[in-house]
């Protein structure tokens, strides 16, 4: 019945879960559910090494609902049933889907599935039903609305595995269903040319929308929202470089989203606030949680010299060869402006001046740092190896059928268009670090330190705690006054899918006079219009 | 390799700093005034590292005008100084165009970094601001690189300065051109896009906290960072050059059409200049790109 | 340094007789150069305090271009070289005078502009200005003059880099450091308790 299969792809997604869940289940957590996590980590290991489509389906759902009742515990009732209703609906479109393969193609088999026995017209509803699951699972607009709220309220640790891991199931879908299973040769290009810019113009919204942010995980969901944005986009290429290049990403936002959940739960633990106007000036207090954060917006900005510009490096190249110039400008767009909520993220925790008093703070278990740096380690080594991505990528490229890209060093990252190296520029760097940190201690003048934090060269004022100088959370309000970033601000699906709610909720009215029944029923309603559709399906 | 990275910082410094002192005179001549000498602006460098000493505000602080540095130096190695030519040519076969673009923004960051730590207020204003501009800045220049590296097939600064032989792109992709140099004169910093350190504003903005040496090297690595900027437009859209005089002729060209502009323009605020960057140069710069 | 009188006044003019105190004409070749930098290039923190301010600005316009002798205007105490209090200073005022020269950098140097810096000018009899600034801050420059045109600013500038290039005088700044305590009491007699963080005090507390 259930059939399973070691896959290069398996393995990769499913080493990225061990990580994840092996480094934060050593955190102390007296509100996590010991048998859900396993129950989920086992499902994705579920869906990962499925090597038929039933076997997908049911690790599919267990996965969505264990991660509901992890959520349960701590979000609040709408919350969930936004989460539910979203994710039902993701599984039920799967289900169409497969029902659809399955009843043409007649096996359930990865490998013996050919797509050519499907019917002409049947294929771009699959598609579609395809493309609504995943966006769903991976928040690609207007599908995001359900993310952003579950990731803030579902418990610290818990957004780190929401975001790093489950977010990648979705990818993983895409890469699986469409170059594995159906193949390339049958899927309608200009379909994936929609999802290629609707991946982008959710990067865009995402990372206005992460800046205008007042809290610390809302920001992280929103800028989660948009990475993936960037993997949907250059997948939906459909191209052998086009898969490297989305791998590459996937490994990188795992660990970064890894990074940056883990060291935002240690600030929540330590300070209890979840606020960038009750945070600021940690730095000198927690230095390592301060260096961690750093490395992990680096790679998060794909700056050089870490992990995250090889990623986004591969993703420009691809985008270039395939001579998609719009869609690249769109990518750099929001690449470019993405420096502006890490420098948020970064200046309303540890910098600037501290909003309120450090009382009552806690100290912070050593657990929480080991995951932060396991994934500050990979990104460092990354940036001085960035071919050892390209060496995991081969066995899976060569196991999907497309071209294998070739390395002459672990140091170089070579694509057609370019290459640098990674172990020259680290190189550079601490070099140059080295020597200019030399320069500056052998100097004459000497490095006065202040004797308060609040002897700042204010206008010849003193100013005083009351004062309230912290930056942090005024920022990213002016980018209002920019028109067509103040459309982006201003407008949501929010409205979109109340109005959908709302609908509902009327005919639902009339229902219940029949069986008076709820609007927490809208799932029926899907189920229904999903049955439907088989039904046509079939037919 | 070391020798010759150490002539390319080397030379930088110097042209960064005269060309510095020539913006001055020329302002000064703009405005009916003699100006300081050419060498002013390496006299203040000069005094600055011979302060006594230099208000620290701890390590993070210390290390963000370092930050900064690097990324003015980096920058510079991965940009050859000639056209075929085996000298000066740093380690640019190492690098490309993206990796140049990306690290032209690693010196905002150092800046960020250090200025953030010191808790002026003024301070994260100007860089707040200079993120923001930002936005618009990156966007017409982003496109003028997408659009040669579409037309020349490579992402190498190299290739493309020596696919030039024919015309250079200024006038092959005039429309490019034009978007490019609109931000260009943004990252110089001049008017009307000089909304980071507005003086009138913002205090002095990033630069509110440093001094002496560390305002020094600040000082320092924005005269070799705009000398990379120079290079950079050099190197894309006038051809590169064949001898260090015929460099420093087509950058001292940019550079002086980069001062009239800012001498005769008032600023923008930080809104108005992200909007007219995404219209216009942004806008013409699209079109170009369509031709190619 | 010469007797100070009651109030803490120094009598700049014994100042200037005594040998042993107004040249020091024993620089190494190093001070020399480095001598010869900070003269050639001061950045200046114009503090508008008095009516003498409206004589400050011309100094940068093109009639008089100051900017010849390297001087540059800085908006921020932590890198100017050279502190201008231009004229009377209420009590108030002087507070952030005093913040704004603490909070520049070594070397420093306060130019005084106008009568109201040396003796309290027409404000003599004043109840909120002080009187003589150099009981609150080492003036290395006075320009006297009731208001001074730009010209003698200018010829103040000339003076001041003559002094540091040849190292004539004892600079101000460092008396500030070696004689902090007369300064202190001095800006304490003023502001009491309340009064600007000091240089050995911890700066908690000192602003209620
Ligand atoms: S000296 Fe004269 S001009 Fe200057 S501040 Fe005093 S009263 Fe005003």
């Amino acid at each position: 019945m259930f059939n399973f299969a070691m896959t290069p792809l398996g393995n990769l997604f499913f080493g990225l879960t061990l990580i994840v869940f092996a480094s934060l289940l050593l955190i102390k957590n007296e509100r996590r559910d010991l048998p859900l996590h396993i129950l989920l980590f086992a499902s994705l290991g579920v869906i990962f090494y499925a090597s038929d489509l039933i076997t997908l389906f049911v690790g599919w759902e267990i996965m969505s609902w264990s991660s509901y009742f992890i959520i349960a515990k701590s979000a609040r009732i709408e919350t969930l049933q936004k989460y539910i209703i979203f994710n039902l609906a993701a599984g039920f479109a799967l289900l169409g889907a497969i029902v659809l393969i399955v009843a043409f193609a007649g096996t359930t088999l990865y490998g013996e599935i050919d797509f050519g026995k499907v019917p002409e017209a049947l294929r771009v509803p699959i598609t579609l039903l395809l493309f609504v699951t995943i966006a769903i699972k991976s928040g690609i607009m207007p599908f995001h609305y359900w993310v952003v709220d579950t990731y803030e309220e579902s418990d610290h640790i818990f957004s780190a595995i929401l975001s790093a891991i489950i977010s990648k199931a979705g990818i993983f879908l895409f890469i699986v269903i469409f170059s594995q299973i159906i193949g390339y040769r049958y899927l309608h290009g200009s379909l994936f040319d929609i999802l290629a810019w609707l991946g982008v113009i959710t990067s865009i919204v995402a990372t206005f929308k992460a800046i205008s942010q007042e809290e610390l995980k809302r920001l992280l969901a929103y800028s989660s929202i948009a990475q993936i944005g960037y993997i949907v986009t250059v997948l939906a290429l459909l191209e052998g470089s086009g898969i490297e290049a989305g791998l590459y990403h996937t490994i990188i936002h795992t660990l970064v989203k890894l990074l940056l959940f883990v060291n935002i739960a240690s600030i929540i633990y330590i300070t209890g606030k979840t606020k960038f106007s009750q945070l600021g000036n940690l730095l000198y207090d927690y230095p390592a949680l301060f260096i961690l954060l750093l490395i992990g917006i680096i790679a998060l900005a794909g700056m050089p010299p870490l992990g995250g510009f090889n990623s986004k490096f591969l993703i420009y190249t691809t985008l270039l060869e395939k001579k998609k110039a719009l869609l690249l400008v769109a990518v750099m767009f929001s690449s470019a402006s993405a420096f502006l909520y890490c420098y948020k993220l970064i200046y309303g925790i540890y910098l600037g001046q501290a909003s309120g008093d450090k009382e009552g703070y806690r100290e912070l278990p050593m657990s929480f740092y080991i995951p932060q740096f396991i994934a500050a380690i990979i990104l460092v080594l990354l940036g001085i190896l960035p071919s050892l991505g390209i060496a995991l990528f081969n066995p899976i490229l060569g196991s999907l059928g497309f071209e294998v890209s070739s390395y002459s060093s672990l140091f170089e990252l070579h694509t057609a268009f370019a290459s640098f190296n990674g172990g020259v520029l680290m190189g550079l760097f601490g070099l140059v670090f080295a020597l200019i940190l030399l320069l500056v201690t052998s100097m004459r003048s000497k490095a006065v330190k202040v004797r308060d934090r609040y002897d700042i060269s204010y206008c010849g004022e003193t100013p005083d705690p009351q004062n309230n100088l912290h930056y942090g959370y005024g920022m990213g309000q002016e980018l209002r006054r920019i028109s067509f970033i103040r459309v982006i601000l201003e407008n949501s699906t929010a409205t979109y899918w109340e109005h959908i709610s709302k609908l509902s909720g009327d005919s639902s009215v009339m229902v219940k006079k029949l069986y008076s029944l709820g609007t927490q029923y809208i799932g029926l309603f899907i189920l229904l219009f999903f049955t439907i559709l088989l039904f046509l399906g079939v037919r | 390799m070391f020798l010759d990275s150490l002539a390319m910082i080397a030379l930088a410094y110097i042209f960064g700093f005269l060309y510095y002192g020539l913006y001055r005179n020329i302002s000064a001549r703009v405005h009916g005034r003699f100006g300081p000498s050419l060498a002013q602006s390496f006299f203040d460098s000069i005094k600055l590292f011979l302060k006594e000493n230099s208000t620290n505000f701890g390590w993070m602080f210390y290390a963000g005008p370092i930050i900064m540095m690097i990324g003015a130096i980096t920058t510079l190695l991965f940009i050859p100084y000639l056209n075929g030519s085996e000298h000066l040519v740093g380690l640019s076969q190492y690098g490309n165009l993206i990796l140049v673009l990306y690290l032209m923004v690693l010196e905002p960051l150092g800046n960020a970094m250090g200025i953030g730590s010191n808790g002026n207020p003024f301070g994260v204003m100007g860089i707040t601001r200079g993120l923001t501009r930002l936005i618009g800045l990156e966007l017409p220049f982003y496109i003028a690189a997408i659009g040669l590296m579409i037309a020349n097939h490579s992402a190498d600064i190299g290739v493309i300065m020596t696919n030039q032989s024919e015309g250079y792109n200024a006038f092959t992709h005039p429309l490019l051109f034009i978007g490019a140099f609109i931000s260009f004169l943004g990252f110089m910093g001049k008017s009307p896009f000089d909304v980071v350190g507005a003086p009138q504003e913002v205090y002095s903005g990033p630069a509110t906290e440093f001094s002496g040496k560390f305002f020094a090297i600040a000082l320092s690595q924005s005269a070799i960072f705009s000398f990379a900027k120079l290079l950079l437009m050099v190197n894309l859209f006038l051809g590169g050059a064949q001898s260090l005089v015929e460099l420093v002729a087509k950058t001292f060209v940019l550079f002086l059409v980069a001062v009239l502009v800012g001498n005769v323009y008032a600023r923008f605020t930080t809104a108005q200049s992200v909007e007219f960057l995404v219209r216009v140069p942004t806008g013409i710069a699209l079109v170009g790109l369509l031709f190619v | 340094m010469p007797e100070n009188t009651q109030e803490g006044f120094i009598d700049q003019q014994k100042v200037l007789d005594n040998e042993e105190y107004s040249i020091k004409n024993t620089q190494s070749i190093i001070q020399k150069a480095v001598d010869w930098f900070r003269a050639r290039s001061m950045f200046v923190l114009a503090y508008g305090t008095g009516c003498g301010a409206i004589e400050m600005p011309p100094i940068f316009t093109s009639r008089y271009d100051i900017e010849r002798l390297g001087v540059v205007g800085v908006a921020t105490p932590r890198q100017a070289d050279i502190l201008i209090v231009s004229g009377y200073c209420s009590y108030k005022t002087l507070k952030r005078v005093i913040r704004s020269y603490e909070q520049m950098n070594e070397p420093k140097y306060v130019i005084g502009l106008g009568s109201c810096t040396i003796n309290g000018g027409m404000y003599w009899d004043s109840y909120n200005t002080i009187k003589k600034l150099d009981e609150y801050l080492p003036v290395d420059m006075y320009i006297n003059g009731c208001m001074p045109r730009p010209e003698a600013l200018i010829e103040g500038f000339v003076k001041l880099q003559d002094n540091i290039r040849n190292a004539k005088s004892e600079a101000g700044y460092i008396q500030y450091r070696e004689n902090n305590a007369f300064y202190r009491a001095n800006q304490e007699k003023i502001f009491g308790k309340n009064t600007t963080p000091t240089f050995e005090e911890n700066f908690a507390g000192m602003n209620q």
